[in-house]
């Protein structure tokens, strides 16, 4: 017998008990694993949609909170004049209602640019023009909008031929309906603005961290970021991201509370068995690990528990119609890992101050209960 | 009452395995004198009974011979050091101190031959080394059959004998036994003082034993009878008048 095989039978003495605590801490683990995994998905949709379209860098407005706020079209001649920019594209990028679809990602595009290059065709054809009263859809908008090429679409007051269906690497892309920059400028009422900028580098002669300063001192309004950087630093991601990491830490806390009262109730109950230990000659450090043991064991459990919980929700959430398509949620190693460590971490949390009130018990009192 | 002088009983040769110098113990915020100047010696491989009624402090006695708790004033001496200032009072316990308890205190969840390996822990011992001498000890209290059982599956004479197994692991220099039969009916009783006796005899374990029962001291070399917390009189078990019987 070892300490471990010691711990792990005084969990099951209370079976019901250990397997709702077990749950318990379980859902909560799960709702971390679920949250953060949107969280962090949303994040690397944006980086993955700009990394398919050969994006290096890009540049928007320096204020803006939620969604980036236009800016004057012309911005771009300064912006190519830059040394090491290779190609630049004006964007707008705008979340609208079309038909029965509530939110869809319309990118309006400057027509001519590298930013329709990656675009691969799957039925029909791109615009012919920029100003063909012309879209294109990606895969999955083409099923959430019910749309195949030919059909007429309304767009705000506008109507449009679906020209096209395309194929994206990225899974935003995917969802997203394409048309020229001039066309969603008219239909937004959004005329020679723009609200990004896609640079694409000429090679690695000149670092990017230069091509940035370099354009800051033109336009000083505005802030030049990688395609990861622009993720991790827009406030949208941000704000979902500390949301989420908020409501995991009110789940973690309430399940840290949870299983130190576990914990209570099972010292308060065998308080004349650890008399017994200390009275045997266990030392109070060794008495300690155990119940932390037991603690850890119980959070170990319900990790496993919540990661299996966590990734069933964030599939299943993956195929809501509401997220189908924007968000592909992360399920990797490093979350799973991350699920564990802060369950092993509230187990190790919840259990100590149990452990040491155990540790101050008094032999000779404890076995007179 | 006069205290009696120290080991009266007791073979004077050589230095006391045990010695208790005018200890006293209150409680309650001394509303309680549960000790009042004890003193005492017991010697290698001395058989010693403390017997008493209930609240003449024979319980208190014994806690604070196992450095289960600690004395507000005198000395208790083990082999000469004194353990009422221990620093690692377990470390203490799991060399040289075993305990048997009336209600055996066995831990429920784990087989008799796993609770006999608990004190092991601290002696260091692999897990195949404590499992071999966990095995050899209950051979030894007739429990061989028995190993894998739990608690709640053994008898009250049975859990006892486990729990004397137990109180051997690791080779200690003295058993302290509280009331070692006083959950046990006369047959089982019998068996486990002629265990405890045979531990004595053929083994030369030292024992200090509390009981509230006359017959179950008689089997002891020396009796010590405890009133109001204070040692009432220390005699050799055979000199003991009818007044007991």
């Amino acid at each position: 017998m070892t300490l471990l095989q010691l711990t792990l039978k005084n969990l099951t003495r209370r079976p019901i008990r250990t397997v709702l605590t077990v749950m318990g801490i379980g859902v909560g683990i799960g709702a971390v694993v679920a949250l953060l995994g949107l969280a962090w998905g949303l994040g690397e949709s944006w980086t993955d949609a700009l990394k398919a379209r050969g994006t290096d860098l890009v540049v928007r407005k320096a204020s803006g909170f939620l969604l980036a706020e236009p800016f004057d079209e012309e911005w771009i001649k300064q912006v190519r004049e830059v040394p090491g920019v290779a190609q630049a594209a004006n964007l707008l990028t705008e979340v609208l209602s079309i038909e029965e679809a509530p939110t869809v990602v319309v990118s309006g595009r400057e027509w001519g640019t590298f930013v329709w290059d990656h675009l691969t065709i799957v039925d029909g054809r791109l615009p012919r023009s920029g100003d063909e009263q012309a879209v294109v859809l990606g895969k999955l908008a083409a099923e959430q909008l019910q749309k195949k090429v030919g059909d007429k679409i309304t767009i705000e007051v506008a109507d449009f031929t679906v020209a096209g269906i395309a194929e994206c690497k990225a899974l935003v892309e995917n969802a997203t309906v394409f048309m020229s920059l001039k066309n969603l400028q008219n239909i937004v009422t959004k005329e020679k603005q723009a609200n990004f900028i896609n640079i694409r580098m000429k090679d690695n002669s000149v670092p990017p961290d230069e091509i940035s300063k370099a354009i800051v001192s033109k336009l000083p309004n505005c802030t030049v970021e990688t395609a990861e950087d622009l993720s991790d630093n827009n406030e949208a991601v941000k704000t979902f991201k500390a949301m989420n990491w908020g409501t995991s830490l009110i789940a973690l806390l309430v399940g840290t509370f949870g299983v130190m009262n576990t914990m209570f109730m099972s010292v308060f109950e065998r308080t004349r068995e650890i008399g017994v230990l200390i009275a045997l000659g266990w030392k109070r450090s060794r008495i300690l690990r155990m119940i932390v043991y037991e603690s850890m064991a119980l959070c170990a459990a319900a990790g496993v528990l919540g990661v299996v919980l966590g990734v069933a929700l964030l599939k299943i959430m993956a195929r809501m119609p509401i997220m189908e398509g924007k968000l592909e949620p992360h399920i990797g190693p490093d979350l799973l890992g991350l699920a564990m460590g802060l369950a092993l971490g509230v187990g190790l949390l919840s259990g100590l101050y149990p452990a040491f009130r155990c540790t101050q018990i008094n032999p000779s009192l404890a076995l007179r209960q | 009452m006069t205290q009696p002088a120290p080991t009266p009983g007791a073979p004077a040769e050589g230095l006391p395995l045990l010695e208790v110098v005018d200890v006293h113990r209150d409680f309650d915020d001394g509303h309680v004198l549960a000790l009042r100047g004890v003193s005492f010696a017991v010697h290698e491989g001395e058989f010693v009974a403390i017997i008493g009624s209930s609240g003449s402090g024979k319980s208190t006695l014994l806690a604070l011979l196992g450095a289960l708790d600690e004395a507000d004033k005198g000395v208790i001496r083990f082999r000469g050091e004194d353990i009422t200032k221990l620093r690692d009072p377990a470390g203490f316990r799991a060399r040289n101190i075993g305990f048997v308890f009336q209600a055996f205190h066995l831990l429920p969840t784990l087989t008799a031959l796993e609770n006999v390996q608990v004190p092991m822990f601290e002696a260091g011992m692999a897990k195949r080394d404590r499992q071999r001498k966990a095995r050899e000890l209950l051979e030894i209290v007739g429990m061989g059959h028995r190993l894998d059982h739990l608690p709640a599956k053994l008898s009250g004479g049975e859990r006892q004998r486990v729990a004397i197994a137990r109180s051997l692991a690791n080779d200690p220099g003295i058993l302290l036994a509280d009331e070692p039969t006083g959950n046990l009916d006369s047959k089982n009783s019998h068996q486990i003082m002629e265990l405890l006796e045979g531990l004595h005899r053929d083994k030369g374990m030292t024992l200090v034993l509390v009981t509230h029962d006359m017959e179950v001291a008689r089997a002891a070399d020396r009796v010590i009878t405890m009133k109001d917390g204070q040692i009432a009189s220390d005699e050799r078990a055979a000199n003991l008048t009818e007044e007991y019987a």
